[in-house]
């Protein structure tokens, strides 16, 4: 990656830009409504995911409330398991999901000197399935029995026995699919045919390279959650019984299929981010990233053994042991391309000219507390402690320092890395420096006392809990608000660049970064690489 | 984009669609065919 430089004898590099007055750009609700521009697609991912990112953080804020103190104070359990539902479909369908995609429309054409995407018009059709979603989703509360409450994975046979908020959610999921499927195939087909002259695969930043690999992982599973939410609805209204007991189906079933779209999906959520990551560890420690190639193949391997683990979520469902002990293992090996990445970041960062601008704050503080996560996870992946301490708030814990620390420090590094370029200003470090520390301390006492509480056999998914687990239930609550709040003061500094304020930017404000996405001027102008850069 | 540029996306999005309905069918024969009730 960092090889790439760039021929700009025969423009200046961005000459083209005069196109912006020869292609008139569209103004007004049309501009965002018929968007076929991948900036304004990719703006508009990233402020819908935010929204998302407000609504399921609210939700997550009202269970905290609730659990505050043992008994019931605010909501029938009924309601907070619909809470505890919607936080986690809006959150990984809703906000994780579409940042990264929003992250991806903006940044693969400028990284691989693409004018656009391949297909702009599907592209703008992707986006608009998502509000559709999003209201599907947020308007089940308001349908008879509520919201869907079988959990994000939608196990039957609870699953079965809902009102009108499951099917709700069920198309919700559909659309959501759909969306991320096309998404998919549009930043495959533009990685594998759009680079500029000169780009080479082996030569792509690697955010193009970890995309292009979760792209696959998504159209291979993606269509196979279609499929068991579809068998879902043809179990709830048109007389099959694949998932249920009582008509001689199995419910066991759909976790499988379930887990066979799940635990991908987890890797979905995360290859995108150790994208980011190794942009700008790089770029801001001044060295080549320690590893290229490794870094490409570890991918492609934790991406090929994510589909061959996904029993590991099942082992109390009742399995042999040589199943236990085959998905036990295969779950441990993904631990070695995912050490080689935490290596090769160390690695780069290792004698290098380090300084900690906000998005190195965050890269440098996902790969401490990513880590942890993939630790617990290592654990979780041991078939005899899974299963003491499976659906518990261990597992609630673990998963929140993947998703959160992980999958969330990443997309805040990317955003602060990359917002001079989308915006044409610098951010406020000052404020991202707070919004860093802030966000990094209350994470941990949000989530770290909930190891201690699944390990002392707090189940997860309850409104109620006994005594002697209220200390850390307090703690992980103040946390919490500690933790929503300190994401306004994200919002506030984005917005201030958003609207032009602060100090203007240069075409590459980080003297450490590499690419092409800083060859153009900040704001990136409206169209770019219309005429293809030449890579040598 | 050129016309080649465009033919070759479009060749290489049907290719993928493709693979997105045989996944799908693969998951509707999986869960038909291990279903008891089949």
């Amino acid at each position: 990656m960092s090889s790439v430089t760039v021929d700009h004898g025969h423009s200046h590099g961005h000459g083209h830009d005069d196109h912006d007055h020869g292609h008139a750009m569209p103004h007004g609700w049309r501009r965002w409504l018929f968007a076929t521009n991948h900036k304004d697609i990719g703006t508009m991912y990233l402020i819908f995911s935010f929204i998302m990112l407000l609504e399921g953080g609210t939700l997550a804020l009202l269970l905290r409330t609730e659990l505050f103190e043992p008994g019931l104070q605010f909501f029938r359990p009924e309601l907070f398991n619909q809470f505890t539902t919607m936080h986690g479909l809006i959150m990984v369908f809703g906000a994780i999901m579409p940042a990264f995609v929003g992250f991806a429309n903006w940044m693969v054409p400028l990284q691989i000197g693409a004018s656009d995407m391949a297909f702009a018009r599907m592209n703008n059709f992707s986006f608009w399935l998502l509000p559709a979603a999003a209201i599907l989703l947020t308007g089940s509360f308001f349908v008879p029995g509520g919201a869907t409450a079988a959990g994000w994975t939608l196990y039957a046979p609870l699953s079965l026995q809902m009102g009108p908020g499951m099917d709700m959610a069920i198309f919700a999921v559909h659309l959501m699919g759909a969306s991320s499927i096309m998404g998919a195939i549009n930043i495959i087909v533009t990685i594998l045919n759009m680079r500029a002259p000169g780009m080479t695969l082996m030569k792509m930043p690697l955010f193009c390279w970890t995309w292009l690999i979760t792209a696959y992982l998504l159209i291979a599973v993606m269509p196979v959650l279609a499929a068991a939410i579809t068998m879902l609805l043809t179990d709830r209204h048109f007389g099959t019984g694949f998932f249920n007991a009582a008509a001689g189906g199995d419910p066991v079933l759909y976790q499988h299929v379930f887990w066979f779209f799940g635990h991908p999906e987890v890797y979905i959520m995360i290859l995108p981010a150790f994208g980011i990551v190794s942009a700008i560890v790089p770029a801001f420690a001044r060295k080549r990233l320690f590893g290229y190639a490794s870094m490409v193949y570890a991918t492609a391997s934790i991406a090929i053994l994510s589909f061959i683990v996904w029993a590991h979520h099942m082992f109390t469902t009742g399995m042999p042991v040589t199943g236990q002990l085959y998905f036990m293992y295969a779950t441990m090996l993904i631990s070695i391309p995912t050490g080689v990445k935490v290596f090769n970041w160390v690695a780069t960062m290792w004698r290098g000219s380090m300084t900690f601008e906000t998005p190195m704050l965050f890269a440098v503080g996902f790969i401490f507390v990513f880590t942890i996560g993939g630790f617990t996870g290592l654990i979780l992946s041991l078939a005899p402690i899974d299963i003491q301490v499976h659906d518990t708030y261990y597992v609630v814990a673990h998963f929140h320092y993947v998703l959160v620390a992980g999958s969330l420090f990443a997309l805040f590094a990317g955003a602060y890395y990359w917002v001079p370029k989308w915006t044409g200003r610098m951010y406020d470090e000052k404020l991202g420096k707070l919004h860093f520390w802030s966000t990094m301390l209350s994470f941990n006492v949000t989530f770290f006392p909930m190891h201690f509480l699944g390990l002392a056999g707090m189940p997860r998914r309850y409104a109620d809990y006994a005594a002697q687990f209220t200390d850390f239930h307090q703690v992980a609550t103040i946390g919490a608000f500690w933790f929503g709040l300190s994401q306004l003061l994200f919002l506030y500094v984005m917005v201030k660049c958003y609207r032009g304020k602060g100090e203007v930017a240069a075409a590459k404000p980080w003297d450490g970064a590499e690419g092409l996405e800083w060859t153009v001027p900040s704001p990136a102008p409206f169209h770019t690489f219309e005429t293809p850069p030449q890579v040598k | 984009m050129t016309p080649e540029q465009r033919r070759r996306n479009i060749v290489t999005g049907l290719v993928l669609a493709a693979v997105v309905l045989a996944m799908f069918a693969w998951g509707i024969v999986r869960i038909v065919m291990a279903s008891p009730a089949a």
